[in-house]
């Protein structure tokens, strides 16, 4: 325990690096609890003292945002996510089950020792990888729940090892060049040890290659993932490898330097293959086009305009992305057209905000415009110039595109936000990131460092009256922040309450400033726009849905991933050409798109173009782009709940519809999955959902109720035998309990797996599970070979 | 400035909010969270009107008048929503009126009076808490569970009472170091019994 003076001490450097104005508070805390862990009520003490802060607005703030903390958590925190795509493949059993292993009980979440505290968290944005589990900064996927010993094992392992990515890089004129994926979910799978396996093998076998870390291809199930490229041009890829595979690949297409080396690889390798049969189902033997046609198929109908450069561009490298065409349409906009041109090309382009609405970008753009020309509104304030707002406060469950793009892309967002910035008139901007993606933030940081170093940033951008800078700010965990207005109180300083629009932001926004507020997405195709000009871009997608679309696919599908389509794909083509079908053969049943502000589009709907204006049709929203698919087993019923639960617990609680309309929404469905429901719950649902998508302050509380509407316009069948008690899916799971059939032989298998000990150990003998006991985590359906253990009604 | 209230003309100032100008020219609005002349941000939304010319509801206070604009208060859609909204917020009050210490200027039982508003509608008596009152400053107590979370004390106070929370589990709470920067006054502005005076002699 630290004392009081050294807490006001650091406390003391951290205000002064700072500031003390009310507004930072965010920054503030978050200092602060990056500091000692948590916010101790010593350091708060201080900032009464020395800052404009107080007690109110403290408690206000710190409360409101679920990333800070006033209770100190253990040495390392273990994050379960519970996105859609995780809780359609059972992370709740996961947590119950890091949870059994670490003896926690009641509603402790740190254990005794003061090692690990655990937490659920909405999403990791790792959806591919499904269940995911991050333990401090190192991301495992899939979890199963069998397998959170091994996963604390691997984590305790590396704590030791403390294993750092080792740079290797030689000096030599590179035989050719490796590229792997460095994202997040590339990680969680072992990218990061394939990597150390290439650096290993290099200099073993004395090949001198370039090790590039790239951006995402988007294949997020075949990772980890490298390309091998030659110096003659060619490109081979090797999904899915193991490290010790690495070796094997790379001697296949390099010839070491020095001709003892190979002589004595060549030796080495004679031996291995002698003792050991492991060359003989070499990766190597497969085909080409066995190994990556999954792969091929994902990618093809794709269309790529944000994620242009996808597996060979190298996120970080300012030059590689000039060379690519990257800032040329900066320079053309800025040297070569007025804002007004700008803006005029964009609307001309059609495109449609990418965050959910669908509000048509170059209006937004001209309204702001207009409102700076416009006659100051607030003279204590003074008539400030306008101010631009990349929105990163990704937070809908089971979507990850703004992560990648802002951790794949960073170059091509800069540029959208600058040209916006010089359309509008503004000359600041704001990154604002949410807080569980510390990796975007990193990049998006170096990447604005990088443009300021070049002239790209700053004052006279290519030497033309125009100045704009961008700093980033990192949000505190509150998904209502995503709602424009929200986000401007939460960069204000204050709790993220939406107000009434209108005034709109682009009238009145931050500090009273017109304010641009646009989604990653939609920032990231403005370059293409002003490159290729607004004619060349309308012809991709349909006639009132321009461009194109990045879609996170995940949940029930076999080959999750990253994908940008052209607006007017059907959903079906999505799922059975490009994702592959759904996972395990089953039948689809919906796609889920739009996450807690979407609905379900049920499988026979599905020839359904995607296009701003259909999905709306169809009770569902496009959302930001999360798209989980839903197969038989999943019971739509569950899935409303799941996202009411998710809305209820974000819904920021200023007005009356949301704060307890919602809560009692969720109050009806908890009855229903539990079977306690009565038919008229059922109407009352209803009429309770469609009041609250009427009456509602905001668009969080306005759209929360379309999960529950879609399910019920589509799937009212399931909500009448959920109130027969019977639940098909076997989702719901006070409604089934587990049992054993005739089928059992008596191998014990299950009675050695389960940690509850509901099944007795009675070895040749039919077994029996004592209901009162079992959890229903399912460890034993997994182990059992004969199927013998089924769900049942209860 | 001319709007149309449910199809008839009113020539109205355009410098204050809805509520107060269409309070003055006789209809009747209620509100919970709007108090004339006090700090406030719209949460209750008893007040709601209809916009006919984009069918939207909209808080009539926090909303100004524009020229032509056309709204609905009275319309059966305008009513329900008004009942539904005091219905959740009594599912979510301790509504023990017959011993309340502030039932006499309780707007949330007026209005639910007047609206024949069903309390038991959404749960069954929901579990709203214990009854307890915290001393905060002179005559002035508060008891938790019958707040409905408008916001008007803590708006209206500096450094005194502030939000804890967010969503349904949102509450109103007053540090102990901040009881001393709220005065009874107070009590006035609170919309239902949760803020109120009590003579301790009594």
């Amino acid at each position: 325990m630290e004392t009081k003076d050294i807490i006001y001490r650091k406390t003391d450097a951290i205000i002064d690096r700072i500031g003390t104005g009310r507004e930072l508070i965010i920054p503030l805390l978050q200092a602060i609890q990056q500091e000692f862990n948590y916010l101790p009520s010593d350091a708060l003490d201080r900032l009464y003292e020395r800052t404009e802060i107080d007690r109110a607005q403290l408690i206000s703030v710190a409360t409101f945002y679920s990333q800070l903390r006033m209770v100190p958590y253990g040495k390392h925190i273990i994050k379960v996510c519970i996105g859609t795509a995780c809780h359609v493949k059972g992370a709740n059993n996961v947590y119950d089950a890091f949870r059994r292993e670490l003896q926690l009980e009641g509603d402790n979440i740190t254990t005794a020792d003061g090692k690990y505290s655990i937490e659920k968290v909405a999403c990791l944005g790792c959806c591919a990888l499904a269940p995911v589990v991050q333990i401090d900064e190192k991301i495992f996927g899939p979890v199963l729940p069998g397998k959170v010993r091994e996963v604390l094992d691997e984590f305790e392992k590396m704590e030791q090892e403390n294993s750092q990515l080792s740079t290797f890089n030689s000096q030599l004129s590179p035989q050719g060049e490796v590229r792997l994926g460095m994202e997040n979910c590339c990680q969680a799978s072992g990218t990061a040890e394939v990597y150390a396996a290439v650096v290993e093998a290099c200099k073993e076998l004395g090949i001198h290659v370039r090790i590039k870390p790239v951006s995402c291809v988007g294949t997020c199930n075949q990772v980890p993932l490298i390309d091998v490229a030659t110096p003659d041009g060619n490109i081979v890829r090797y999904p899915n490898i193991k490290p010790d595979e690495v070796k094997e690949i790379l001697l296949h297409h390099f010839r070491p330097a020095s001709r003892l080396r190979r002589l004595r690889n060549v030796i080495l390798n004679q031996i291995d293959t002698f003792h050991t049969d492991q060359t003989w189902d070499n990766i190597l033997f497969i085909p080409e086009k066995e190994r990556t046609q999954s792969i091929n198929t994902f990618l093809d109908g794709q269309f790529r305009i944000s994620t242009e450069g996808y597996g060979h561009l190298n996120p970080l490298d300012l030059d590689e992305y000039i060379s690519l065409g990257g800032f040329e349409a900066l320079e053309k906009a800025v040297t070569g057209m007025s804002p007004q041109q700008v803006i005029d090309e964009v609307l001309k382009s059609g495109i449609r905000g990418r965050g959910g609405g669908g509000f048509l970008t170059g209006k937004k753009w001209q309204l702001v415009r207009d409102n700076f020309h416009v006659e100051c509104k607030m003279p204590n304030v003074g008539c400030q110039l306008p101010i631009v707002i990349c929105n990163g406060d990704e937070g809908d469950p089971g979507a990850f595109m703004d992560r990648i793009l802002l951790e794949s892309y960073p170059l091509r967002v800069i540029e959208g936000m600058i040209m916006a910035g010089y359309a509008v008139g503004a000359n600041e901007g704001i990154f604002y990131i949410r807080a569980e993606y510390p990796q975007a933030v990193i990049r998006i940081r170096k990447a604005l460092d990088m443009c300021r170093q070049k002239g790209l940033l700053g004052e006279h951008i290519f030497d033309t009256d125009f100045s704009f800078d961008i700093r980033v700010f990192e949000g505190a965990g509150a998904f209502v922040c995503g709602e424009e207005t929200a986000l401007i109180a939460s960069l204000e300083g204050k709790r993220g309450f939406p107000h009434l629009r209108p005034p709109y932001p682009a009238q009145e926004g931050l500090n009273g400033r017109p304010t641009l507020i646009n989604n990653v997405e939609t920032l990231s195709q403005i370059s293409y726009i002003v490159r290729h000009g607004a004619d060349e871009y309308a012809k991709v997608g349909t006639t009132s849905s321009r461009g194109t679309k990045v879609f996170a696919l995940a949940g029930k599908v076999n080959h999750g991933g990253l994908i940008e389509v052209p607006m007017g794909t059907t959903l079906r083509q999505i799922v059975e050409e490009i994702g592959g079908g759904v996972e395990g053969g089953e039948a689809l049943k919906a796609v889920q798109i739009g996450g807690p502000s979407g609905g379900c589009i049920p499988a026979e709907l599905c020839d359904a173009e995607v296009d701003f204006d259909a999905l709306n049709q169809m009770g569902a929203i496009m959302g930001s782009g999360g798209m989980v698919v839903l197969s038989e087993s999943s019971c739509m019923v569950d899935v409303a709940r799941y996202f009411t639960n998710f809305t209820c617990s974000e819904s920021c609680g200023k007005c009356t519809f949301c704060r307890v309309g919602i809560r009692r929404m969720l109050d009806i469905l908890d009855r229903l999955t539990t079977g306690q429901a009565q038919m008229e719950d059922i109407d009352r649902l209803e009429e309770l959902a469609l009041s609250i998508k009427k009456a509602a302050l905001c668009g969080l509380g306005k759209t929360a109720p379309n999960p529950v509407l879609s399910t019920l316009r589509y799937f009212r069948k399931e909500y009448e035998e959920h109130v027969q008690g019977i639940c098909k899916t076997g989702s719901c799971k006070e409604m089934v309990k587990l049992e054993i059939t005739d089928d059992c032989v008596g191998c014990t298998k299950c009675a050695r797996s389960c940690p509850s000990e509901a099944i007795a150990y009675t070895p040749y003998e039919k077994h029996v599970i004592d209901t009162d006991k079992c959890t229903q985590c399912g460890l034993c359906v997994g182990e059992c070979d004969y199927q013998a253990i089924v769900k049942v009604k209860v | 400035m001319k709007i149309i209230v449910n199809n008839q003309e009113l020539e109205v100032s355009g410098q204050r909010v809805l509520i107060d100008e269409l309070r003055e020219a006789g209809y009747d609005i209620p509100s919970m969270c709007y108090a004339s002349g006090a700090k406030h941000h719209p949460s209750c939304m008893v007040c709601m009107v209809r916009n006919e010319d984009n069918d939207q509801m909209i808080p009539s206070c926090a909303t100004y008048p524009t020229e032509g604009m056309r709204i609905d208060t009275e319309s059966d859609e305008v009513m329900t929503l008004r009942r539904m909204s005091i219905e959740l917020l009594l599912s979510d009050h301790r509504a023990r009126c017959g011993v309340c210490e502030g039932k006499e200027k309780c707007r949330l039982r007026e209005l639910s009076l007047q609206m024949k508003a069903k309390w038991t509608r959404y749960g069954p008596l929901a579990p709203v808490g214990e009854k307890m009152q915290i001393h905060v400053n002179g005559q002035l107590y508060f008891e938790p569970a019958k707040c409905i979370r408008c916001g008007l004390c803590v708006y209206n106070t500096q450094d005194g009472f502030t939000f804890k929370g967010r969503g349904f589990n949102m509450q109103v709470v007053i540090p102990e170091q901040s009881k001393s920067h709220v005065g009874e006054s107070l009590a006035e502005l609170c919309p239902t019994g949760a803020l109120f005076l009590k003579n301790e002699e009594n």
